[in-house]
């Protein structure tokens, strides 16, 4: 091959490069708006126990990872169960339940809440979905009612307050 | 048409089905367990501190199933075993199950004698203490699966009674 056919050549290789490159800053971006992080604290601690052990969402193998005291660690000098969950994995879980299916959340979000079973999160936890952990916060309980409230952009504190526990063992028996 | 049974043809169908349910994530896990200790044969005293279930799961290698075990230690900074502790658990349904640790500290409840209904709560006691689990239990049935150690961002590190300011003494086990 002459150096005139090999200059040639680099030069298309150079122009296929440059327009193959080129084409990823041609792609249209979408901003979603979702639910604010603002008060999330409230869901967060609906979420912990109920979801977040580390059997569960609490596992690094989950795709929807929950973080905080009962499981998987945002800061990594930080081990399960000390100490206390702390903003980072509050920071964490709220970019992962963002993360999960944000078209849909949005959806959600911006229809004010309405047929909050559209996002994947209320449809696992309602049992509406397959879920191997089973019905976690079934339709019209106060963990429902506040995870649906935050989605719809109207944090009820009061339903968030009310289920900070997580399940409970039943009354009576010698436990 | 007719078809005629080849025994390599039955073979294929054999080798087929065997290498179809097989699971891979679960042999990983057992074989990374690795070999029986030296002078300690498979039974009640064997594997302190390894995800029981692994094997005890109902899918073998073991025979026994268990739904739930693990093994338990005297002190959070140091392995050695609890024993004559009680495990109590108590399931959603409102059923509940008491074992007692042995001594390297394993306890299990037997599939046969205790199923339960996910979530369940545990406390341990011994000598009128108790410590109860601070979170239930939803799904996994080896205790050492999530209480490995060293504790780190996803694991909580060993079962233990006592805390580093907390005493205890326990004579050895016969």
């Amino acid at each position: 091959m002459t150096r005139v056919r090999v200059r040639r050549l680099l030069l298309v290789a150079c122009a296929f490069v440059a327009v193959a490159c080129d084409r990823y800053g041609d792609e249209a971006r979408t901003t979603v708006a979702v639910p604010s992080r603002d008060g999330f604290e409230s869901v967060d601690v609906i979420l912990e126990p109920h979801c977040g052990t580390l059997d569960c969402h609490g596992n690094p193998a989950r795709n929807f990872r929950v973080y905080g005291a009962y499981g998987l660690r945002a800061n990594g000098a930080d081990v399960t169960g000390i100490p206390d969950t702390t903003v980072l994995d509050v920071d964490a879980t709220y970019d992962a339940i963002v993360s999960l299916d944000p078209e849909t959340l949005a959806a959600v979000f911006r229809e004010h809440g309405q047929k909050p079973e559209r996002f994947i999160v209320v449809a696992k936890a309602r049992g509406l979905e397959h879920h191997t952990g089973g019905t976690r916060l079934p339709a019209g309980s106060d963990g429902d009612r506040c995870l649906v409230s935050w989605l719809a952009g109207k944090l009820d504190e009061e339903r968030c307050n009310a289920d900070v526990f997580g399940p409970l063992p039943l009354d009576g028996g010698t436990w | 048409m007719s078809a005629r049974v080849t025994p390599l043809g039955v073979l294929l169908v054999v080798a087929f089905v065997t290498a179809a349910c097989n699971d891979p994530v679960r042999n990983t896990e057992v074989s990374e367990l690795g070999a029986e200790a030296r002078g300690v044969p498979a039974g009640p005293l064997h594997r302190p501190g390894q995800p029981c279930l692994a094997c005890h799961g109902g899918d073998g290698p073991a025979d026994t199933e268990f739904a739930l075990a693990g093994t338990v230690y005297q002190r959070i900074d140091g392995k050695v075993p609890l024993h004559d502790a009680t495990m109590r658990f108590i399931d959603s349904a409102g059923a509940e199950y008491g074992v007692v640790s042995n001594c390297v500290g394993n306890f299990w409840a037997s599939a046969d004698n205790f199923r339960p209904v996910w979530p369940v709560w545990t406390k341990l006691e011994y000598e009128g203490n108790s410590v109860e689990m601070t979170s239930a239990m939803f799904r996994e049935g080896s205790c050492g699966e999530c209480h490995a150690d060293p504790a780190s961002p996803s694991r909580v590190g060993h079962l233990y009674f006592a805390d580093e300011n907390g005493s205890l003494s326990q004579e050895r086990c016969r």
